[in-house]
């Protein structure tokens, strides 16, 4: 085992931790695509449910290590992260799902608008599914790290709700590998689990931000009320564009043109995701665990 | 309420940490108020991120899968609900859950309205309804070619404002949703229900099955609502799949409408509610639709009574009308053997103009509350015939898809036993069990009292039995018992007297019964047994052209009562050929089966017109009106030696039906 770690921390030295989990992520893609060719598949499979789960589980993995180094400064137990993560797989996306099966079961014969952009689409989007996964995913942080005293200043509240919305997406990954009679291509499938992934972090990291302002802020109750509740509405806004926009993309008439849909779904959630990181910077300089500029006199 | 506010001064943040604003981090009171306060740990002053991944010092897998960790986040949770309950500003942030969860509940709400299919007017031969737009452009529903009459030859071609209209709509969605339109002519028979059932079954096929029918008003109009399955195949090749499917029908002075939604039950729901509420016909119409549900658990009957119900059956008569099978009418009926032969009367199966219908299906009874089921199929024209009492015999030997098939092939039929004629007295109270279709549905029993006897036209005799028990149209053929359970006679039909008296107007109804002993020839060719064969309609029990063995031994008997002694007039006695056994006798084909016949004289008396090869070992069957048939495997053993002119038995001797 000596020589992996020690080839991880080489490139890591080398590279930076990010790059090689970034790098990790696109190895894991090609491989994907590699095996497709190699196997000659070509139409999509059913994927059996461990290799369906390990799909969904890489990317997750690798974007969780990419976030957790975000927090520069004060880095989070990787025990709560983790737990966190956990809970955005097996609390908050279940619970999402069913929540939105309860409120809104399929309806058959319904006379879905032809355009992407038709009202009843818009509506299912964001107010019944955007609002449900991203209520879900602020619930499962609110109510456990946000209290507790490891959740210490604005960045971490992007660190733990990021963490859950990857968590979230392994669920929502998964779910979309395998299904009844579900069949997916290998490498669309894994490309849109990276891309998902990010996606759902950044949404869920959106909301973070605010739930890091929100709980630091020294202005009223009520004001911080409305603050969370608009950052919960705006990131079920991202999200519920995000569906939209990639069925909108992906779909031509009656065809399907899923690589379209996954460019267009990692170009959205990257920009999410960069304005994410513009607005990080802020907090990330505000951090009060952030090393100071050795004073002059040289001590601190 | 106590909210808490976020400590009034400022946190004392890091040295040279830039002046806090409002939104400046706070740190809480129960950890150190900075880093500076708890000393980080090592390497956390480094600024190299690269580190802080640390792998290999704790794997994060590691610490997902440590205890310690979920009992340390338990803890935490713990904690953290403490401090909700505690810290009152945290109560605030419940609203947003409170709001969220009711714009997702608004959201689904809306959506679920947005969704609601929506519906274009739709106008036809005085049937106008909602019905779903954007769907594909409607299709004419070719006919079926009825599976009980293989040579029907093709439906006449109609145009399109012709009845019957008959369209399919599909769904743009889901091609097996589908929305049926059928629009013709009034049935002539008014049990709407069993109409349409034969021809839902004449449709479908054998695994067909509806649930039964209900109405329901609409608008103030009656329709009769049925939910069936069938099996089907999409494209021909493809694999059968079930169907299900919701009937709406009715019918106005001149017309049938009936709405079909085909799909999935959740989707035929959904076309129900929102298609149904908008049907509406022209006209509206007084005719009952409902079916009469439950009348044998409503009447108080003896249990005797109850059994025969099991022994009554409907006859339905349908004919081709335009290449389609139609019912066109119905009666009642009694089961006389256990292979299914029917009795029923004889006007049950011909039409005003003394035509036989095509066909007769037999509906039997399946259990309170439910409308007969129908299970097999015949011809009139194959059944045995007594137009001057009335009477028919019936057995079906079709099934419902018109393959040949024997009502023997199943469990025995129940039959009921007769009274003896002289049993039926003035003032005796009589049960009437049958379908009349009014309505179809369940089985149906009424109960009156004998009144008295009269002849056919109204004249003194001994034709009928007047009674007061209701009988009406569908009632004819059906079993008319006594409170033992035993059959009387058969409901035949009913006389109204209109009586104009002044300002006074009296009706005057009896019910007229044919009297059991007069089913005597059908019921002996029923329980001697018979094969239906076309032509063959005469009761007559006789062979005709017998092939007579050259030789052989003359034989002579007598046939008694087995009671009494007395002897037994008009008896038929005949001898079959070698190998034909009694339960292989068939009625109908007499001349094959037969080798040896004779009818019995007024003093019992019977000398066979052929004589019988000796030596050998035959069977004999004996059949008289009113007794049981005698049949005996082997019964007549004859002896090489066996003199020119026998009596092997010395007497024959009948049981009395009972």
């Amino acid at each position: 085992m000596l020589l992996p770690r020690w080839s991880l921390r080489r490139a890591r030295l080398l590279l930076g931790g990010k790059l090689v989990l970034v790098l990790g992520l696109t190895v894991f893609v090609a491989m994907m695509w590699v095996l497709e060719r190699l196997i000659g598949l070509d139409g999509p499979v059913a994927l059996p449910r461990v290799l369906a789960l390990a799909m969904a589980l890489v990317p997750a993995a690798l974007w969780l290590g990419f976030f957790y180094l975000q927090d520069r400064h004060e880095p989070e137990p990787k025990g709560f992260v983790a737990g966190v993560f956990v809970l955005g797989a097996a609390i908050a996306a279940p619970l999402a799902d069913f929540a939105v099966f309860q409120v809104s079961p399929p309806l058959p014969l319904a006379q879905h608008g032809l355009s992407p952009f038709a009202l009843d689409r818009l509506v299912f989007a964001l107010l019944v599914v955007g609002l449900a996964q991203e209520l879900c995913k602020y619930v499962v942080v609110r109510y456990t790290i946000y209290s507790s005293s490891e959740f210490d200043e604005p960045m971490d509240g992007v660190v733990y709700m990021m963490a859950c919305g990857t968590g979230f997406a392994v669920w929502a990954n998964y779910h979309r590998l395998h299904g009844q009679g579900h069949e997916v291509f290998l490498s669309i499938g894994a490309a849109s689990a990276v891309v998902t992934t990010l996606a759902h972090a950044s949404f869920a990291g959106a909301l973070g931000y605010v739930l890091g302002r929100a709980k630091f802020t020294r202005r009223t109750p009520l004001v911080r009320t409305v603050l969370l509740f608009f950052g919960l509405l705006g990131a079920a806004v991202l999200n519920g564009t995000f569906a939209v926009v990639e069925l909108y993309v992906s779909s031509s008439g009656l065809a399907q043109e899923p690589w379209k849909g996954v460019g267009f779904a990692a170009g959205f959630a990257m920009l999410v995701f960069a304005g994410l990181m513009l607005a990080s910077r802020r907090l990330l300089a505000d951090s009060p665990f952030r090393p100071r500029e050795p004073q002059p006199g040289g001590s601190r | 309420m106590s909210a808490p506010e976020p400590p009034e001064d400022p946190p004392k943040g890091p040295p040279g940490a830039p002046p806090a604003g409002p939104d400046a981090p706070v740190a809480r009171a129960d950890r150190p108020a900075s880093p500076a306060d708890a000393p980080p740990t090592a390497g956390k002053d480094e600024p190299d991120a690269g580190d802080s991944l640390g792998f290999e010092e704790e794997p994060a897998w590691a610490a997902l899968l440590s205890y310690e960790t979920y009992e340390q986040v338990a803890k935490k949770v713990l904690r953290a609900g403490t401090v909700v309950a505690r810290e009152g500003y945290q109560r605030h942030d419940a609203a947003v859950v409170a709001i969220a969860v009711a714009l997702i509940v608004g959201g689904a709400v809306l959506h679920r309205a947005l969704l609601r299919p929506a519906t274009t007017p739709f106008t036809a031969h005085g049937l106008t309804m909602q019905r779903t737009p954007h769907w594909l452009a409607p299709e004419d529903v070719p006919e079926v070619t009825p599976r009980l009459i293989r040579d029907a030859g093709p439906p006449p071609r109609r145009g399109r404002d012709e009845l019957p209209y008959h369209v399919m709509f599909t769904s743009s969605l889901d091609p097996d949703v589908r929305l049926e339109i059928q629009i013709d002519q009034r049935p002539a028979w008014s049990n709407v229900l069993t109409g349409l059932d034969l021809e839902r079954r004449n449709r479908w096929g054998e695994l067909y099955a509806a649930e039964g029918g209900r109405t329901r008003s609409i608008a103030g109009h009656d329709w009769l609502r049925t939910r069936f399955r069938y099996a089907y195949a999409p494209q021909k090749g493809d694999d059968p799949r079930i169907g299900h499917a919701v009937e709406y029908a009715t019918v106005d002075r001149e017309r049938l409408y009936v709405v079909t939604f085909h799909g999935e039950p959740d989707q035929t729901d959904v076309l129900e509610e929102v298609i149904a509420p908008t049907l509406r016909v022209g006209a509206r119409t007084g005719m009952p639709l409902l079916p009469q549900r439950n009348r044998v658990t409503q009447v108080r009957a003896p249990a005797a009574v109850r059994q025969a119900t099991e022994a009554t059956v409907m006859v339905v008569v349908a004919d081709l009308v335009d290449g389609r099978l139609r019912a066109v009418g119905g009666g009642s009926g009694v089961v006389v053997s256990p292979d299914g032969s029917v009795l029923t009367n004889y006007h049950v199966v011909h039409d005003t103009g003394g035509r036989l219908h095509e066909l007769f299906v037999i509906g039997r009874h399946v259990g309170a509350g439910q409308p007969p089921q129908l299970v097999c199929a015949g011809r009139p024209r194959r059944a045995k015939l007594q137009p001057e009492v009335d009477l028919a015999l019936l057995k079906c030997d079709l099934d419902l898809d018109g393959r040949a098939w024997a009502p023997s092939s199943g469990p025995a039929w129940p039959t009921i036993g007769a009274a003896r004629p002289e049993e039926v007295e003035p003032g005796q109270r009589l049960w009437v069990l049958g379908y009349p279709d009014v309505g179809g549905g369940d089985i149906t029993l009424s109960q009156g009292l004998v009144e008295g006897l009269t002849g056919d036209q109204g004249e003194l005799g001994r034709d009928f039995i007047k009674t007061d028990a209701s009988i009406t149209h569908g009632n004819s053929g059906g079993p008319v018992v006594a409170d033992d359970g035993r059959v009387v006679g058969i409901a035949t039909a009913f006389r109204v007297r209109v009586t104009v008296d002044g300002d006074t107007i009296e009706t005057a109804k009896v019910g007229l019964v044919r009297p059991w002993s007069a089913a005597g020839d059908l019921v002996a060719i029923a329980r001697a047994g018979w094969t239906p064969r076309d032509g063959m309609t005469s009761p007559e029990l006789e062979p005709t052209a017998i092939e007579a063995p050259a030789e052989g031994i003359r034989i002579s008997t007598r046939v008694l009562d087995y009671a009494n002694d007395r002897p037994v007039p008009d008896a038929l006695l005949m001898v079959l050929q070698p190998g034909v056994r009694a339960s292989e006798i068939d009625m109908n084909r007499l001349d094959d089966q037969v080798m040896a016949w004779g009818r019995s004289t007024s003093d019992g008396e019977v000398h066979l017109k052929q004589p019988v090869p000796v030596p050998g070992t035959y069977t004999v069957v004996v059949v008289a009106r009113g007794y049981e048939p005698l049949a005996g495997d082997g019964a007549l053993q004859l002896p090489e030696d066996a003199p020119a002119f026998f009596d092997p038995w010395g007497a024959v001797r009948l049981n009395a039906k009972p």
